[in-house]
């Protein structure tokens, strides 16, 4: 008989624990093993922001109950993972002794980067749930806030600070907009009203150059005093040391999720995946892909068929404190482009060589899930009536996503 | 017509999975849902759809949910927990002894004595409609008036609207009983197939008929039209109660009442379909509308389905609803839905709060005038 396969998870993220479900279903007397170094079990990130405004309480913020973990016979165990050694399949433990895999998935997701800036000791960034408990900790209504970096998650945390009532929120953006790159300048403009109009200070075009005790020094030679500095300046994927590992910006995968070395799988924010269409890599930043990478990786682990397919890029969640939705690519060049603007309400659809090539939508976001299913469909004959809520999407798709059932 | 048996449950796993990847777990859904009073955090439900380990919070939370769409509306990712939780009732292990009734009764077409002797009672129950109960002869008409099982309940709808159709000299055809069942009553107990044969019969009753235009007065019901109107490409237009009588408004002479009157949104036809103006437009010519906000606090849910699952969570309800109703200033209450009617009656009756359904009043209003 032969023996059963072992696998071996690095990360429990979303990427890792959708691997470990399909696993589990297709190769159910496989073990499965989870190495994670953040000591709790699998939450959501994109949770955090309503953790601390205190909408979700911390039960909610995980994304699985214990029950899950026990159906899957999942084994945790908590330490991180300093380097992979593929010639003898094991995984080097900093505390632990080394483990041995016979099919490894890497999901380490990503880390935050942080700019050094003269005179600061120590900063705090936003990833990871212990990362949002410090920022927790630290605020209360007198607190003045300093966020640097004006990007998705800068602006998920200052919406989420905002509903807490602060004394003083700033975002310092290097770029001359906020919201990139979902939004482009336009977009970026529509939010930043709603920003100001919110009380919020917003420094464009704009950079911490010196801290000299609680007072950050601008390079526009604004001096801001804060209690409490963020920054949120993007991120990086981050992996253990594999050598021979195929690494562009992050780790390559192909579309069933294998990386260049045999038996060594990966997906989540620490890969990049290739887009045929556009003749590049493009790393994996959303939730969305994430999962869908880890089925796929998954099930190839298994031994079962699956293909990454390439669907049109989808991103729906809240900027600031505004519902979006970033489908296909609304803000590339060339093309028309259509804009709804209305009171709360911001509609952008880009059309190319008369096809449906993406929307970005704000604030009224009717028709989002059949929209997407209709990207590439030419749409040419309808004008500008395709940027209206009311559009019949479903006509065109022939199918009634948003309610299939109706 | 030929329908793949398998499409329903196919597009309920589609639509499954893709909530499962794409839930981000800001838990929206679960303090938008109208009945969730455990307090069942979407993590709880995602982990029985992605293990199938029922908890027993979760089993009585989703024997609870009335498929209302207020959590799919809710999501700022675009999840449709509705069919999620449908996805849920599919794979319930324990079935509620009311529903495994419920679908014996309306979901075997096979049961033919059964629903003869149920349709004898219903006969009796439905008066002098009676005669329209599952009747074998159905005449081809322009108008037919669709009443589905509702003929049978309490409600004075259906006569209501007849009356109204005779009194504007109206031809029509009458479709009602078990036999005609939109099968939604099936799809809220999980069962996709039933729901989906029951359609197909309505179907080629339908079709006997043939008609230009089918009225009826239960959300559900015409949900149902909508969706067979959407699969087979019928070419009959489904119409709301209060559609239809809209358009034939003009022909009768309406008398106000003074009396202030609160609407209900019901949440198939106000929600999911996006129709909430006929109703108001209706009630107008009837009395002052006094409106309640579509927010979950104001827009209390009928907790229609409670009724086959949870009397006590659907009195709670009430009592909210009925509280906002006297926030409010209002002296009653209008339903345009037959089914949130008559989930709401008996409250309101103990209550002593006058329930109007939307076509009895117009009836009244309309009575004598010529
Ligand atoms: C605050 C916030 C809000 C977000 N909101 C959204 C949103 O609304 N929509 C959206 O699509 N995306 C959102 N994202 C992005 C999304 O959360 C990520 O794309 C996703 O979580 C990445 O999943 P992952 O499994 O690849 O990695 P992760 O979730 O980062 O999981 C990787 C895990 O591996 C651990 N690990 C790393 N290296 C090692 C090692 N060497 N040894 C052991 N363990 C290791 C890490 O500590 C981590 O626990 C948000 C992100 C954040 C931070
Ligand atoms: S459909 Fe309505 S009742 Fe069911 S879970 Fe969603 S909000 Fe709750």
């Amino acid at each position: 008989m032969m023996a059963a396969t072992r696998y071996l998870i690095i990360g429990n993220g979303v990427a890792g624990v959708s691997a470990a479900q399909e696993i589990h279903r297709h190769d159910p007397s496989g073990p499965i093993t989870m190495i994670g170094d953040e000591g709790i079990p699998y939450y959501y990130r994109a949770s955090l922001s309503e953790w601390i405004a205190e909408d979700n309480t911390g039960e909610m913020v995980l994304a699985r109950t214990p029950a899950f973990y026990a159906a899957l016979g999942i084994e945790s165990v908590v330490d991180t993972v300093l380097s992979v050694d593929t010639e003898a399949k094991q995984v080097i433990l900093d505390n632990e002794d080394p483990l041995g895999y016979d099919r490894l998935l890497i999901a380490t997701g990503a880390s935050p980067n942080v700019v050094p800036i003269e005179g600061l000791e120590e900063t705090l960034v936003y990833r990871t749930w212990d990362d949002a408990r410090q920022i927790k900790v630290g605020i209360a209504s007198e607190t003045r806030v300093l966020i640097l970096g004006g990007g998705v998650l800068g602006l998920e945390l200052a919406g989420a600070l905002a509903r807490l009532a602060m004394r003083q929120i700033a975002i310092v953006q290097l770029l001359d907009f906020v919201g990139p790159p979902l939004l482009d300048e336009p977009a970026g403009r529509w939010l930043e009203q709603r920003i100001r109009s919110d009380g919020l200070m917003l420094f464009l075009g704009d950079t911490v150059e010196r801290i000299v005790a609680q007072t950050a020094h601008l390079q526009s030679g604004e001096a801001l005093d804060f209690d409490l500095f963020v920054q949120s300046v993007g991120v990086k994927a981050r992996y253990p040391e594999v050598p021979g590992l195929e690494i562009g910006k992050a780790i390559r995968i192909d579309a069933h999720g294998a990386t260049n070395l045999p038996d060594v799988y990966a997906a989540g924010d620490c890969t990049e995946t290739r887009v045929r269409s556009e003749d590049r890599w493009r790393p994996t930043r959303i939730w969305l892909d994430c999962a869908r990478q880890g089925k796929v990786a998954g099930c190839s682990m298994a031994g079962i068929e699956a293909t990454l397919t390439e669907y049109p890029f989808l991103n729906a969640s809240i900027l600031y404190d505004v519902r979006y939705a970033y489908i296909g690519d609304p803000n590339g060049g060339g093309g028309v482009t259509y804009l709804m603007e209305d009171d709360g309400v911001y509609r952008k659809l880009r059309v190319v060589d008369g096809n449906l090539a993406g929307a970005l939508l704000m604030g009224n976001r009717r028709g989002m899930m059949s929209l997407y299913r209709a990207i590439g469909l030419p749409v040419a004959e309808y004008g500008d009536a395709v940027v209206r809520p009311d559009f019949a999407w479903n006509d065109l798709t022939g199918r009634n996503w948003d309610y299939d059932f109706y | 017509m030929e329908w793949d048996g398998s499409e329903f449950e196919a597009s309920l796993k589609r639509v499954t999975e893709f909530g499962l990847d794409n839930c981000i777990g800001v838990n929206d859904c679960m303090r938008a849902c109208p009945v969730n009073r455990l307090g069942v955090n979407q993590n709880e439900l995602d982990s029985v759809l992605a293990s199938g380990e029922w908890t027993e919070r979760v089993q009585t939370f989703v024997t609870e949910c009335v498929q209302c769409g207020d959590c799919t509306l809710a999501c700022p990712a675009g999840v449709h927990r509705d069919h999620m939780m449908l996805m849920l009732k599919a794979m319930l292990p324990k079935i509620p002894m009311q529903w495994q009734l419920y679908y014996y009764l309306k979901g075997r077409r096979d049961q033919q004595l059964l629903i003869s002797l149920s349709n004898v009672y219903g006969r009796l129950q439905a008066g002098p409609l009676g005669k329209h109960v599952d009747k074998a002869d159905l005449a081809e008409k322009d108008l037919l008036f669709y009443f589905g099982c509702y003929i049978f309940s309490s409600s004075k709808a259906p006569a209501a609207t007849l009356t109204l159709a005779d009194r504007l000299g109206l031809d029509y055809e009458v479709l009602a009983g078990l036999r005609s069942c939109c099968g939604w009553p099936q799809y809220l107990t999980g069962k996709m197939g039933y729901g989906q044969q029951m359609l197909i019969h309505l179907e080629t009753l339908i079709n006997r008929v043939a008609p230009e235009v089918i009225v009826t007065g239960c959300a559900e019901c015409y949900a149902g039209l909508v969706r067979l109107k959407k699969k087979t490409g019928a070419s009959w237009t489904p119409l709301t109660t209060s559609e239809w009588l809209l358009q034939h408004a003009d022909k009768l002479a309406w008398h106000k009442l003074d009396t202030p009157i609160a609407i209900h949104d019901s949440c198939h036809i106000t929600k999911k379909l996006g129709k909430p103006d006929p109703a108001r437009q209706l009630l107008t010519r009837i009395s002052d509308v006094i409106e309640i906000a579509p927010s979950p606090d104001e827009c209390v849910c009928c907790g229609y389905y409670n009724i086959h699952a949870n009397h006590e969570l659907n009195h709670e309800l009430h009592l909210e609803k009925l509280a906002v109703v006297a926030e409010k200033g209002a002296e009653a209450m209008a339903c345009e839905c037959v089914t949130c009617w008559e989930a709401f009656a008996l409250s309101f009756k103990q209550a002593d709060v006058p329930l109007w359904e939307l076509m009895v009043a117009a009836e009244q209003a309309t009575r004598g005038g010529e």
